[in-house]
C-alpha cells in the first residue's frame, strides 16, 4: 500500500510536471530559433482541391542523430525549423500543381512582374504542409569556393515576424552544421540578410560596422556575417563569383 | 485527376484489398485464384491505397503499402490493367521472405527513365502489419538488381517502432544487424530457382531520396491535369490565394 501511495504520488508530480516541461521545452525552442509562426501566405498552386498543401518529395527532416546530405548537384535547398527544433530540409524542384509561365506573369503576393521562363516550384511551407514554423530560409552552393551558404531568405516564415535575429539565424545555423553531411563541400559563411528582418532589427544593423553588400556600389543584398566559413574565414570569397543561384527562381518562399 | 494514372497504378494500390478479399484464402489452400473472383474483387476496391495515401509524412518518413507480410510463403502478384488477377505461388524450400515487401504510393518509376511504369517497390524491415495494410518507416537504401523482368531497384525501408528504425542507412543497418541487407539480396537473386537476377552493391540513403522523389514527381506529374490547376485570370496570371491556416499576407 505504501509503495502504491508512492507510485500514486510520483505519477501525481509527473503528470503536473510533465505541461511545465513540455511548455519549458517549448520556450527554449522559441529562443533559440524563433516563436512559431503561420506561414505569411500559400501560393495558389501549393495547396491541391482539397487544400492540402503538397509535401515536397525530397523532404529530408534531419537531427543531430538522423543526418540529411546536401549534394552540390541538388541545390539549392530550402530549410526551416519546425515546431519540434527539427531541421526540414528540401530542394528544389517544378511543383506538379504549378505552371511555366514563358512571357512571364505578375506575382500577387508581391506585386512584381516575373521574368519570361520562370516556373512555379515546391517553396518553404511544403517542407511542413503548411504548417507553423520557425526561423528558415536557403542553404545555396557556391561553386568558386565549393562551400554551402547560409541565409535567413524565406518570405514565408522569417519576414514579417518580429523576433527573427541574427541569433537565431546562428543558432539554426549550427543545428544545420551539425545535423547535416555535405557532399564535396565545406561549409560557407552564413548570412543575415536586412531585407527579410524585423524592421527594428534591420535599422539597427543598417548602422553597424558589419554591414556589407553583395555589391557596394550598387548597394545590393545588404547583410551581415552571423557565422564564419567552415575554415574560420569571416571573409566573403576572394575570388568574385557568379551569384549563388537563388532558390525558387529568386521567389522569397 | 488523370484516370490512365490512376488505372496504371491499379495494380498494386489494390494489392490490399485483393490479398485481405481474395489472394489469403487462396494461398491458404495453395491453389491458383479464379479469375472471377478476382475479378469481382477488383471491381469494387474499398480503396486505392496507392493513389490515397500519401507519399510522405512532415517528419520524413516515408509510407508503404504492404504487398507481401513477412513470413508467407507466397508471392502476390497483381496483373493486368482493366481485368486484374490473383497469382499464388508456392515457393520452394528456404525461400520466405523474413522482410515485407511493399508499394510506394503516389509513385511511378518512368519508362523513359529504365523503369517498368509501376509503383516503386520497397522491402520493409521489422514491419508485422498484414497485406493491404499502410506502414509508417524511415528509408534507409536502394538494393539494386539487373536481370529477369524484376524491377532493378527496391527501396529499404525501416519500419517504425521496429529495432530496424533506429538505424541511420546501410552503413549503420551493415553494422546493427549484420548480414540482414544481403539476405534480401539473396532472397531476389535466388527465389526464382535460376540465377536470372543479379544483385549490385545497394545505394545509400541519399541515393534512396533522390530515387523516391524523383518517382513522387513522376508519378504527380501525370495525375495531377490542368483541370486541377486554380484557374488564372483574364490576362494569364495567377491569383491570392487564401489558405485557413496561413496569415495571408502579401510580400
Amino acid at each position: 500500500m505504501r509503495h502504491l501511495s508512492r507510485f500514486t504520488l510520483a505519477a501525481l508530480a509527473a503528470g503536473l510536471a510533465l505541461p511545465g516541461l513540455a511548455q519549458a521545452g517549448a520556450d527554449k525552442l522559441d529562443a533559440l530559433y524563433g516563436k512559431l509562426s503561420q506561414p505569411a501566405y500559400i501560393k495558389h498552386y501549393e495547396a491541391d482541391k482539397n487544400g492540402k498543401v503538397l509535401i515536397n518529395p525530397y523532404l529530408q527532416v534531419a537531427t543531430k542523430e538522423f543526418h540529411a546530405t546536401l549534394d552540390p548537384k541538388s541545390a539549392p535547398y530550402n530549410w526551416v525549423i519546425d515546431a519540434q527544433g527539427r531541421l526540414s530540409i528540401i530542394q528544389e524542384a517544378a511543383h506538379p500543381l504549378g505552371r511555366t509561365y514563358e512571357k512571364g506573369f505578375f506575382r500577387p503576393e508581391d506585386k512584381s512582374k516575373r521574368k519570361p521562363g520562370t516556373t512555379e516550384n515546391y517553396g518553404h511551407v511544403s517542407a511542413l504542409a503548411g504548417a507553423p514554423g520557425r526561423i528558415s530560409g536557403e542553404i545555396l552552393y557556391d561553386k568558386a569556393t565549393k562551400t554551402f551558404t547560409i541565409n535567413n531568405k524565406s518570405g514565408r516564415y522569417t519576414k514579417h515576424n518580429t523576433d527573427r535575429t541574427p541569433e537565431q539565424l546562428a543558432n539554426a545555423a549550427r543545428l544545420i552544421m551539425d545535423s547535416v553531411d555535405l557532399v564535396k563541400a565545406t561549409w560557407g559563411p552564413v548570412y543575415y540578410l536586412l531585407e527579410y528582418s524585423p524592421e527594428a532589427i534591420q535599422e539597427e544593423l543598417e548602422k553597424s560596422p558589419k554591414l556589407a553588400y553583395d555589391d557596394p556600389v550598387k548597394k545590393s543584398r545588404p547583410h551581415i556575417i552571423v557565422a564564419p566559413a567552415g575554415d574560420g574565414s569571416e571573409a566573403k570569397p576572394k575570388v568574385k563569383a557568379k551569384k549563388q543561384k537563388a532558390a525558387h527562381n529568386d521567389d522569397p518562399s | 485527376m488523370n484516370l490512365n494514372a490512376i488505372v496504371s497504378h491499379s495494380r498494386l494500390a489494390l494489392a490490399g484489398a485483393l490479398i485481405a478479399l481474395v489472394a489469403l484464402p487462396v494461398a491458404a489452400r495453395q491453389t491458383p485464384a479464379k479469375p472471377t473472383a478476382t475479378k469481382q474483387a477488383a471491381a469494387k476496391p474499398a480503396k486505392n491505397l496507392l493513389v490515397e495515401t500519401d507519399p510522405i509524412n512532415v517528419d520524413g518518413t516515408v509510407n508503404i503499402v504492404i504487398v507481401v507480410p513477412a513470413g508467407k510463403g507466397a508471392k502476390f502478384e497483381v496483373e493486368g490493367k482493366a481485368r486484374l488477377a490473383a497469382e499464388a505461388r508456392k515457393p520452394a524450400a528456404g525461400q520466405v521472405p523474413t522482410f515485407s515487401y511493399a508499394a510506394v504510393p503516389h509513385t511511378t518509376l518512368a519508362k523513359d527513365k529504365g523503369g517498368d511504369g509501376k509503383a516503386a517497390d520497397a522491402i520493409v524491415l521489422g514491419a508485422t502489419a498484414s497485406a493491404g495494410a499502410v506502414v509508417k518507416g524511415r528509408v534507409l537504401g536502394i538494393l539494386v538488381f539487373a536481370g529477369a523482368a524484376e524491377g532493378d531497384r527496391k527501396l529499404i525501408v525501416a519500419a517504425e517502432g521496429s529495432p530496424f528504425y533506429g538505424c541511420r542507412n546501410i552503413a549503420d543497418l551493415d553494422a546493427k544487424f549484420p548480414g540482414e541487407a544481403a539476405k534480401a539480396q539473396t532472397f531476389f537473386t535466388s527465389y526464382k530457382g535460376k540465377a536470372a537476377i543479379t544483385a549490385a552493391a545497394p545505394e545509400d540513403r541519399p541515393a534512396a531520396i533522390k530515387f523516391l522523389g524523383d518517382a513522387i514527381l513522376d508519378f504527380e506529374k501525370t495525375f495531377y491535369t490542368e483541370a486541377d490547376k486554380r484557374p488564372l485570370d483574364k490576362d494569364g496570371n495567377p491569383s491570392l490565394y487564401p489558405w485557413p491556416g496561413a496569415k495571408n499576407l502579401g510580400e
